[in-house]
Parts: C-alpha cells; structure tokens; sequence
C-alpha cells in the first residue's frame, strides 16, 4: 500500500562541495527504482555532470545551486508532490528544515522536518530525545552560576566545559575531572555576555553506529551495525571502523538496537536511520550522540557489507511500502524485512594523501577509504590498515622504532593516522595493555589482534616458515611472499587463498542474489562462473571523491556493454565494487588487495577474452589481452590559446571515431566551455581536426582510445595534448558519447572493425539532444539544439572579432 | 593442536582444538546467532548439540555469567571459526572459559564452507576427533544418537518460582532461565515440574495456565507429555514455547516435519497474522507445523516466519491454546518477542473473567 | 498536560487479542457484522475486520452508525444523547449477529442510542460489544463484551484517543 497521491518526486540532489561524499550509486538506485515505479523524478543539481549514468532518468533536470531558496522557487513553480531529500548529503536536510511550513502540500519523504532541524540544532536534539526516554548527553549553557553549579551536581564528573562569547565564538571545550580543575575553570574572569557551556565528558567511550530502516507500518529492522576501532575523540570516518560490532554482548546489542528504533519512532522517520552511540563498557553507561536520517557514507558501507539493497529498500519505504512488501525492480518482490546475517568482518580504513602522521580529532581529515572484507579481525587488518602496499607500514615501522619509550609514550597519549603502528611498536617494547587501552581507548580485543600479529610476523623474520605458520599467515590475511602457493590441496591443510561469496548462509539472505566474492582462506572455493567468455576488469585503489565518481560510472558501462555484448564481466577490484543494484545479478565483482587472483588461477585463463586495467601502472604488459584505460601521457607542448578543441576518439588501429567534441573559449574574462559540438563544427574545421587526428594515430595499430586537446593557432588547430587512454574528461563529455565509446571499445575488444571510408559526419556523430553550457569551470547551463547553437554562433563571432584585431 | 570435525557423511573439516580434548559426537547444528554465545552454550535445548557458530571473532564481547540459561553447560561441543583472544570487558576469553566448561571446541574451521554442507546436504552426526581415518568415520556413522534429550534435561524435582501473581505450572521439557525471568518480570507465581509430571498431579497444583516449555530433540519421543497436553488443554489455558508448541499440536492431530532449512538465527523477521506487524526474533527449531494439518484443524496461523513461510505461532480458535516455535523470550536476540508472555497473561485472565461471569449466574 | 497512557504497540495488540476473543467466542463467525459508532469506533471495526479477513480468510461486513449527525463539534466524552438522531445502515442486520464497536466505553449512553438504532433498522440475532477502552462511570446497565483496556478513570479526566487513519499516529492520553 504505497502513498497514492505521490506522482511526481522533486529530489535534492548532490552539491559540488568536495566535502561531501560520493553517492552516486545510491542515487542510481533511487532513481532507477523510481522511474520503474513509473514515478515522474525531478532533480536539482549543481553540476548535471555529476549525475553520470542517473542523468537519464529523469524527467527534469534543474541546474541550479542546492540551496533552500532554489528548491522553494522550484517548489512553487512546480508544484511537485514531493521531496527526496535522503540523497542530497547534509546539505538537504538544511534544506528541509528551512522549507518549515512553506511549501503547502507538498511532503517531504524520508526526514521529517523536526528530524532534520534536530540534526542541526542540538537543544532540539536533546529535548526530543529527553522526551522520548533515550539516554543523550545533558548540556548547559548559562551565565548562572547557581543553574551550572546544580547542573555540574547532577551530572557528576567527568565534564567538559567551554566559555561562549556574545560574539557567537567559543573558547575550546577543557576537560574537567575534578574539584580543583573546576575551581580553575570557573576562576577564569568572564567578559560580559560570556555564557559558560557544560556537559558530560565521554572522552574515551566506544563509538558506535547502528542503521536501521523502518516502514510506515512502524516496521523496523536492523541493518548493521558499526564500530569504531578508536575511541569517541576521534571523527568516526576518520577511525577505523568494523562491521558487524563485535564487542557488544548480547544485552548491549539489544540496548542500542531498541534505542534506534524508538528513536526513529520519536521522529517518525519513514526510510533509514542511523543512530550513533557512546558506550562506557566500564560503566555501562551509554548515550545517543547523533542520528543521520539520510542515506549516508554509512549506509553505503552497510550496502558493501550486508549486500542488503538499502537505497532501494529505503525509497520504497519512503513511499508507504511495506517492510516485507518491496521490490527489487518492477515486478520482482523482495522482501526488506530481515536483519542481514554476515559471517564476516568488513572493515572501512580511512586514507590520507599525505604519508605524513596527522593528528586526529573531533574534525575529519582524512581523504578516502579503503573496504576489505575477511574472516577475522587479524585477516582485515592485515588486509587494510596494516597492508604494507597502501600505508607503507614498513617505513612507518621503521621511523617508530628510532624513538625512545618517552617519545613513543607521547605518541600514545596524542592519537594520529598512525596509531595501529604506535601501538605495535609500543608492545614490541613490551607496554602493558591494559595501560595501553587506557590511554588510548582502544578496545582489548584490538591489542590482542595486534599481539597476535606481532607473534607470528616474528615467525616470519625469523625464517622459521613451515607448513603450518603458512597456513596460520594465510588464514590471518598476511600474503605478498607467495605463501598462498606453498599449499596443497590435501585434505590436512586447514586454510589456504580461496574466494568466498560475501553472502552469509541463512534463510533471511535466500533471496536476493549477489555475486560479490572477496578473496581469503578457507578449504572450499565458492567462485561460480558461467560458459560465456568474460571480459576481466581489474580496477586499482583510488582515492579521490572524482575518481571514484568516475570509476563507478566507467565500471558501471563497462559491464553493462560486455554483458549485453553477450560476455560475462568480471571485476577484480583492490577493494570492492559496489554495482548499481540493477548490475549486481550480472557482475562478478572479487575483492583482492593482494592481487592474487591470477596466481589463484579460479579464472581459466582460455575463457578470458580481454582484461581491461585501470590503473596506472600495468603488472602484465606483456599479455595481449591486456587493455590499459588509464591515460598515459604522449604529448605535451607548452602553446596555450584562448580558444580550444577536446576530442576524444576511439580507434580499431586502423579507423578511428570521434563522438564527442568539446569546445572551450575566453570571452570578456570568462570561460566558455560547451560539450558536443561535434554536430555544429563546420566541414573545414571537421576535416582538419580529422587530419590532424590521422596523423597522429598512424602508428597506432590497436584498439585505443585516445583524448586530444588541440589549440587554435592562426585560424588552424595545433594538437597541444594527446593522451593514450581515458582521461577524466569522460566525465565533462556529454554522457550518450562516452557510452558511446565505452560500448564501441568492448566491441572492437571483441574484434569488430569500425566500417571503412565513413563519411565525416559519421565519424563525428553524435547522439545527444541537450548539451552543457559550463561557465568559469563552476557554472553549469542545460541548452537544447537552438540554444547550443544560438550561443555557439555567439562564442565563435567572438572569437572571430578577436583574431581580426 | 590439529583436530578433526568429521560429519557422519564422511566430510573432514580440520581446525586446531582447545577446551577438553576428548574426544566428543553429537547432533551438528549451525547457529547464525548474532551474540549469546553464553545463553547459546548452556541453553538445555542444545543438549546432545556440538554447535558450529558461524560469526567472526567469536568472543570479543566478553563472557557475562549472569547470561547463563542454565546452571551447567549442555552441548558437547563448539565449531568456530576465529575467535578473540581479549574480551572488551576484561572478562575471561572465549577460549579459556570453555576449557574451564571442560567442552571440546576446534577452532580455524572453514565454518561457511561447514554451513553451506549442512543447507545442502541437511543436518548430522559429526565428531571432534584426533584423526579423520576411515575407522573413526566408521565410528560416526554406526553410532545412535540417545532418544532421551529431554530426559536429560528436564528437571527431576519440581521447585517453585514463588511470587504474587498468577500461578503458572511450567512443564520443563528444557527450561530456558530467560523463561521464568519473563514470568518474574510478570509477578507470576511458578511452579516448575518433570516433563513426565501427570495430568492429575499437574492439576493438583491449582494452575491458572500451564506452559510447556521449549527442549531439545523430536517431540514423539515423549509420547506421556502428548497426553497430558490432552487432558490439560480442556480446563487450562495453555501455552506451548519451541517443543511445547509442537506437542501441542501432535496432541490435537496435527503433523510436524523437519525444516529443510533449520532455524538457528538469533534474529529472524516473524510476521503476526492478524495485525502484519513485523517483529524480529530469537529461532531455534529444526521441525515445524505441517501447514495442510493445521489448515484443516481447530488452530489458526497467528505468526508467520517471512523469509519462507513457516508456521511460526498458532492459536486454538475456541479453547485457550496458544504455541510459538520461536523464542520469544530471546536470550539472545531482539526482545521484540516479550508480548508472547503478556497474551498468554491476557488469555488467562480473559479466561477468569468469564468463568467469573458464569460463576455468577450459576 | 496530556499523559500517554497507552502507546501504538499496545493498541495493536489490544486489537489483536479483542479479535482472537470474537474468535474464540463465535464458532463460526460466518453471520458476524461489524458496526462502527462515528468516528473513531469505525477505524476500530475496519481493524477488527482486516484482522479477521487475515487470519480467516472471511471478509466481514462493517457498517458505520452515526448517531451525532448535528453534535460533531463535541468531544466523545461529553455527547449528549437527547438530539441522536440515526442515519440508516447500509447492510442488513436481520437475523445477524452485530458487533457494536466504539473507541471508549463511558456513561453508555452512546451504545444505548446504537442499539436503539441497530433495532430500529432491523432485528438483529444478537448484539455484542466491543471497545477499546472501558473507563468506567456507567450510568445504563450496559457491559462491553469484548474490552481493549480497562482504564480506571475520575469523572473530571478526559480520555483522548488517537488512531492513525484520522490522528496520525495510534495512542491514548489522560488528561
């Protein structure tokens, strides 16, 4: 029983702010599921580029800034029925409680306006959940010296307290432990209008995250749950965090799943809810820090790990579905109403550009992260964090080991990137644990895999490898040395590198099919193929928030052009691959950090056609079949022009295509850049771009694709770039191009041949029907045919004044 | 050291021992419970049971002795995969507190390859051996497995449960601790006695509902405990939790049958019929009500299981019967379950009520 | 201040358990009608209704009695029977046993003007009643048959009950 008088769906979409995070995937599976529902999805969005494979769904695409104001003119204009805010980040639910009672009838699906104003302002937050009987963190701001002093008695200590100036700015929060601490703080001279803010210190408690979706039938169910290696202190997407929690017994899980629910009861949240708490394993005490009523970082994590379908399930809820009544696509029911079994780890390490040690605290820092999936904490670890090829943990080693006990101590007590390692070391010199987990709120069972880690690396260096410790490294993830090929398959050995469906057998997870795999240890091997011949794409680690945008999308049409091309793709990914939903019954997609599915040989390797890599640095050139997609760099000059050409072309090693154009020219100080103007290029300009194309790929003999950019240079074109492989342009093409090429590329992989003698216009054609407009690189128009070339003719004119000058 | 868990088909599945190192044979069920390993090993329904427990990192969250759901251990050994080697609450390690519960546990097993044996092939026999030659498979599969779990069990006294409110007479087939701390929660005046116990000597304790609770094993080898049931469900409301319910069922001509697939999952979605609400619960049963024997009879379906459709809790449709399979005294699993105990409370007092009203007339 | 006394869960389940009594005290609910008192106790007879439809398979009849045509404008509490004028029913009552159901149970006053409205549309086998809560204070010689809750309640409190189809959400307070 869905909500029958929603027909039309305004949705908040993604800012460019890099702060935000990449849901590009949870925002194809919202709207796909729409548009099979035969809703009519609206979008506002800053950069249309950024909605990539999405960008066809939708009815009406608004390019505008994200701000209230904006999504206020569209609502009055348009009317929608309502709004989908849970894919638009933070951002959107500012918007939502901005909209308070100004856009009539209009809902909002998903986060209700108080629940959206309680993310932001923290006394709602606190008289909300205060209300609802759900432990939260007591606060106090007052210049009353009776009101702190009752408050500071009631709470007890541990506190935190800070000096709030007239002028809205705040001294920092210092910690209060005792008495005599106290007397200093409030001994401080206060300046007029101070108020002086009070609360209960939780410095050092566990953090956690649990996610739960809940229907309007006031059905919930607990999707995952999430904890933080180190402690509250530090920004949970800079911890490093592990799914499922593992250290909450059985009466804690309970405690914090009941208070979840009757959190997003409080709210009346219909969709997702992930709720953050502090817990005090000493204590027991426990309080609910946050709650994001959105889809997330989180959700998206929990999607990796559970492989339960949370953005689709929770637009359907949004909808009215019931829990046990959804849909995986039109006409294929599923049911949402199961607490995803995992039977193991997944682990989120979070990523710094620099090799440098950060110190860490309340604000995040970090730049990416990194998932590995395994079977116990020792496997994930290994895996991550302290996988030597992406920390270069060795060298950290290394430089730990020069300091002395004091300054090692010192870096105990200030937390950075760098603390698994600190901590390695400081137990290599023997520090207590139980000290350790003190100071550093880590958990026990942390230093304990830790411990265990050291024991047996011990082992290694002391050379005293034998059947059974190679088993022991295999099993705890420790690989690179070619371990995994010491073992036989004898019936005696207990582990050995197999790869294993991410899938947990239960009867809740019967029915929703995946084929994601990830490689470990094991005695069986679950990797199932079909007859066809596949296509293997092997996609590096990446951390920026645009590649990863870009390798979603380049992914998602690879394999969406190999299967419908009759092959089986194959994605072996550093890290996983989370396929938009609609993809995820047709790729197999095997998490390796340690790249050993080939030494694996799971794959034969007469059924694989072609590898196509993406990263930068191939590790088998020699083999045929190897197709590199990252650009390399083959020309460079140094000539910069006002007015200028990228084409990007693709080519059999004979014939070439070049279906997308873009054009890029200064006018009265500001740039101009307009995609597509393949169709609009005069035959002169066409046949000198062709020439110059032909020239350069003469001695190209293979499938390639290739970007150019070429200048304009005393009224002819001058190629200033070229680039062997794709560059991040494929994303400032227009979209049906790069499709375009992608597909063309998995066919002439294949063998076929681009036809021989094509006219020019073909070999510039060109799908699109709209075209982008972008100004100064941060401003974005859609335009129709006349408008593309009303303002093409109108740059051109320009331009053309200009040279006459 | 290297040991062996060998399944009575013949499969070997070797791992390193800790805990007692005899050698131990039991019934192999694979548990998907989230948590509760403490209520898991000493629950009496898993008697007889060496239980695979298919998480990761089994143990990180401590060992809590108040968990417990008896006063000993019950099942003969432990499966795992990794285990935690530090609690979080600095409580004993996993693996030295079942060496102290003197239980053979191996550990380093491939628990998904294990699980995905049993969905195919069904649950087993299995051992915990130090060789995997043929003779020790032969060992497996010629030994029988004990009828009497139950027996086991069930205690031979019957001991009170003293409070103020109703009187509830619990007949413990395998009593879970967790059962009575529902009751105790509800003021509820118990009385707990042998599974074997008389209808006569049932009655002669004044109950004002009688529960059978959950146990280990097939229900028709208590064949006593179906005529009680027989006799009681005429004058008592009556409630029926795991084994109970299903006794309760062959009692009124129905038929059970094993699950293809077990319930072993600590958190297993339960619709209730009447309303579509869905509630999240603690399972742990391997048979289940044939649907065609309750369809044509005097019970309707009041629970349904909805991931794949088994009968979950039934209800008479004119006498004050009602049985759950699940657990809904969770220990452990979500607690969504607890209103079971309020509806049989209900039951029981709807029950009075009207015996009070026709008192009245009479 | 309003109290919530009674929160969504527990209606349900009051719901719940009010239909396993019909139930258990009907063998054979093949004759059974369901007549809701405006407002509120009709979303009680359709939860009733959905909840037999679900666990028998047997689609019941409701019809919905309006009694206070003219007095929409006063709270349940206080209606005043002098005015009650009946609507006519749309289904046949002749012969049926009719399950009168209303959200609170309080003077009676309100179920004595139903029935006298129920006789005057037909003759009904039997007349039953169910309510969500019974608070007390009867001032008629009348006996729900099937009760929600027994609320124990002073003259001078009002009960609010909140259900979802007309409030938003299912509960009820004392004020």
């Amino acid at each position: 029983m869905e909500l029958n008088d929603i027909h039309t769906i305004l949705i908040i979409g993604p800012t460019t702010s890099d702060k935000n995070v990449d849901l590009s995937t949870a925002l194809y599976d919202t709207v796909d599921i729409l548009h099979q529902l035969g809703y009519k999805t609206w979008i506002i969005v800053e950069d249309p580029t950024l909605l990539l494979s999405s960008g066809v769904f939708f009815d009406r695409t608004i390019v505008e800034k994200v701000t209230g104001d904006n999504v206020l003119k569209f609502v009055q204009k348009f009317h929608p029925d309502a709004i989908l805010p849970i894919v638009g980040d933070r951002n959107a639910l500012g918007i939502i409680s901005s909209l308070n009672g100004k856009i009539g009838t209009t809902r909002v699906l998903g986060a209700t306006y108080a629940a959206s104003l309680a993310t932001f302002k923290r006394e709602l937050f606190i008289k909300r959940l205060n209300k609802a009987n759900l432990p939260v963190i007591n606060f106090i701001s007052s210049d009353d010296e009776t009101e702190i002093y009752d408050f500071i008695r009631s709470i007890g200590f541990p506190i935190i307290a800070r000096r709030r100036y007239s002028n809205r700015h705040s001294s920092g929060w210092t910690n209060i432990n005792n008495l005599f601490e106290l007397d200093n703080f409030m001994a401080l001279e206060d300046i007029d209008d101070t108020k002086i803010e009070i609360e209960r210190s939780i410095r050092g408690f566990s953090e956690y995250s649990f996610t739960i979706v809940r229907d309007r039938f006031d059905n919930s169910s607990l999707i995952g749950t999430i904890e933080d290696i180190e402690p509250i202190g530090i920004h949970h997407l800079d911890s490093n965090l592990i799914s499922p929690a593992i250290s909450l017994n059985d009466s804690k899980l309970q405690r914090l799943r009941n208070y979840s629910i009757k959190l997003a009861r409080a709210f009346n949240i219909v969709g997702v809810c992930t709720v953050h708490f502090a817990y005090n394993h000493v204590t027991n005490e426990c309080f609910i820090t946050e709650f994001i009523p959105r889809l997330s970082e989180e959700t998206k994590f929990l999607e990796y790990a559970t492989s339960y379908p949370v953005a689709t399930a929770v637009v359907e809820l949004c909808l009215g579905y019931h829990l046990d009544k959804l849909q995986l696509d039109a006409g294929n029911p599923f049911n949402g109403a199961t607490e995803p079994f995992v039977d193991h780890i997944t682990s989120r390490f979070p990523q710094w550009e620099t090799d440098e040690q950060k110190y860490l605290g309340p604000s995040k820092t970090s730049n990416s992260s990194i998932v590995v999936n395994g079977f116990s904490l020792e496997e994930v670890l290994n895996k991550g964090a302290l996988n030597d090829k992406l920390n270069n943990n060795f060298d950290r080693y290394n430089k730990l080991r020069k300091l002395d006990d004091d300054e090692l101590f010192e870096k105990i007590i200030h937390p950075t990137n760098w603390m698994l390692d600190v901590l390695l070391e400081a137990m290599r010199r023997n520090f207590e644990k139980p000290v350790l987990s003190e100071i550093t709120g880590i958990n026990l069972p942390y230093l304990a895999t830790l411990q265990n880690i050291i024991d047996n690396s011990l082992i290694i260096r002391e050379g005293e490898i034998d059947g059974n410790n190679v088993e022991r490294m295999v099993e705890m993830g420790v690989k690179g040395v070619g371990h995994s090929k010491l073992l036989l398959d004898s019936s005696d050995i207990v582990t050995k590198s197999v790869v294993k469906s991410k899938r947990a057998i239960s009867v809740a997870n019967n029915k929703y099919d995946s084929h994601n795999y990830f490689v470990t240890s094991g005695i069986t091997n679950e990797l199932e193929l079909s007859d066809r011949k596949k296509i293997v794409v092997r996609t590096p680690i990446i951390t920026s928030k645009t590649d990863i945008m870009i390798r979603q999308f380049v992914l998602f049409q690879l394999v969406k052009s190999i299967d419908q091309n009759g092959l089986e793709p194959i994605i072996v990914g550093r890290e996983p691959w989370n396929a938009p939903l609609a993809m995820r019954q047709k790729v197999i997609e095997i998490d390796d950090p340690h790249m050993e599915m080939k030494a694996l040989k799971l794959i034969p390797d007469d059924s694989i056609l072609n590898i196509i890599d993406l990263s930068k640095n191939l590790i088998d050139s020699g083999d045929d079949r190897v197709f590199q997609f990252s650009p390399q760099e083959i020309k460079n000059i140094d000539l910069t022009g006002d007015t200028s050409l990228r084409v990007m072309v693709i080519t059999d090693g004979n014939n070439f295509l070049a279906p997308s154009v873009i054009f890029r020219t200064k006018k009265d100080n500001h740039l101009y850049e307009v995609s597509s103007v393949n169709n609009f290029m005069t035959a002169k300009d066409r046949a000198e771009v062709a020439q110059l194309i032909k020239e350069e790929l003469a001695d190209e003999k293979k499938v390639a694709i290739y970007n150019f950019e070429m200048v304009e240079n005393n009224n002819h074109w001058l190629v200033t770039k070229k680039y062997r492989g794709m560059t991040n342009d494929i994303i400032r093409h227009e979209l049906a191009s790069s499709v375009h090429v992608l597909d063309t590329l998995v066919k002439l992989l294949l063998g076929n041949k681009i036809d021989e003698d094509l006219p020019l216009e073909k070999v510039f054609n060109n799908f699109d029907e709209d075209y982008l407009l972008t100004i100064d690189d941060k401003r974005y128009k859609l335009l129709d045919k006349t408008g593309i070339i009303d303002s093409l003719s109108d740059l051109r004119d320009h331009g053309k004044q200009k040279n006459h000058h | 050291m290297k040991r062996y868990l060998i399944l009575e088909d013949g499969t070997v599945f070797p791992g390193e021992g800790f805990g007692s190192s005899i050698i131990t044979t039991g019934q192999l069920v694979i548990s998907n419970n989230r948590t509760g390993i403490e209520q898991s090993v000493t629950d009496p329904n898993t008697e007889g049971q060496i239980i695979a427990f298919t998480i990761p990192s089994v143990g990180s969250s401590g060992i809590n002795r108040d968990f417990y759901e008896s006063i000993n251990s019950q099942c003969k050994g432990v499966v795992i995969g990794s285990s935690s080697l530090s609690t979080v609450d600095s409580s004993v390690s996993f693996e030295d507190w079942i060496t102290g519960l003197k239980i053979p546990g191996i550990k380093g097993v491939d628990v998904r390859a294990l699980s995905k044996h049993i969905s195919e092939h069904g649950e087993m026999k299995a051992s915990i051996m130090d060789t995997h030659d043929e003779h020790a498979i032969d060992q497996i599969k010629a030994l029988v497995l004990p009828p009497d779990l139950v027996k086991r069990v069930s205690t031979r006294q019957s001991y009170p449960n003293p409070n103020m409110g109703l009187k509830i007479v619990i007949v413990d087939l395998g009593l879970k601790y967790s059962i009575l701390r529902q009751l105790s929660y509800r003021d509820c005046n118990s009385i707990i006695v042998n599974y074997n116990s008389t209808a006569e000597e049932i009655e002669n304790l004044h109950p004002d509902g009688i529960i059978f609770s959950n146990g280990p094993g097939d229900p028709q080898d208590i064949p006593n405990a179906i005529k009680t049931i027989q006799i009681l469900q005429k004058k008592h409301p009556v409630l029926g939790i795991g084994l109970g319910n299903l006794l309760i069922a062959l009692a009124n001509d129905c038929k059970i049958e094993k699950l293809k697939e077990p319930h072993h999952e600590s958190s297993l979605a339960v619709k209730e019929v009447a309303s579509g609400k869905i509630d999240f619960v603690n399972h742990n049963h391997s048979y289940t009500l044939d649907q065609k024997y309750i369809g044509s009879s005097d019970f309707i379906v009041t629970n349904i299981c909805v991931a794949d459709g088994t009968i979950e809790g039934i209800r008479h449709e004119y006498l004050p019967i009602m049985g759950v399979l699940f657990e809904p005294e969770a220990a452990p699993g979500p607690t969504d379950g607890y209103y079971v105990f309020d509806e049989f409370i209900d039951l029981i007092e709807s029950v009075k009520k009207q015996e009070g009203a026709r008192d009245q007339w009479n | 201040m309003a109290k919530e006394i009674i929160d969504g869960q527990t209606m349900t389940r009051a719901l719940t358990r009010i239909t396993y009594e019909i139930i258990e005290r009907n063998k054979g609910i093949d004759d059974l009608v369901l007549v809701g008192i405006k407002t509120r106790g009709v979303f009680v007879a359709h939860r009733i209704e959905s909840r037999l439809k679900q666990l028998e398979n047997i689609k019941i009849p409701v019809a919905e009695l309006d009694i206070t045509p003219y007095r929409d404008d006063k709270t349940h509490d206080e209606k005043d029977i002098t005015n009650i004028k009946a609507e006519p029913l749309n289904i046949d009552i002749n012969n049926k046993h009719v399950i009168l159901t209303d959200d609170v149970l309080y003077t009676g006053r309100t179920i004595r003007a139903a029935m006298d409205a129920l006789m005057s549309a037909g003759r009904p086998k039997k007349i039953s009643l169910a309510v969500l809560v019974d608070r007390g204070h009867r001032e008629l010689p009348i006996r729900a048959d099937f009760v929600g809750k027994n609320i124990p309640t002073s003259q001078k409190e009002k009960i609010k009950v909140s259900m979802k189809e007309i409030d938003g959400e299912d509960k009820i307070e004392i004020e």
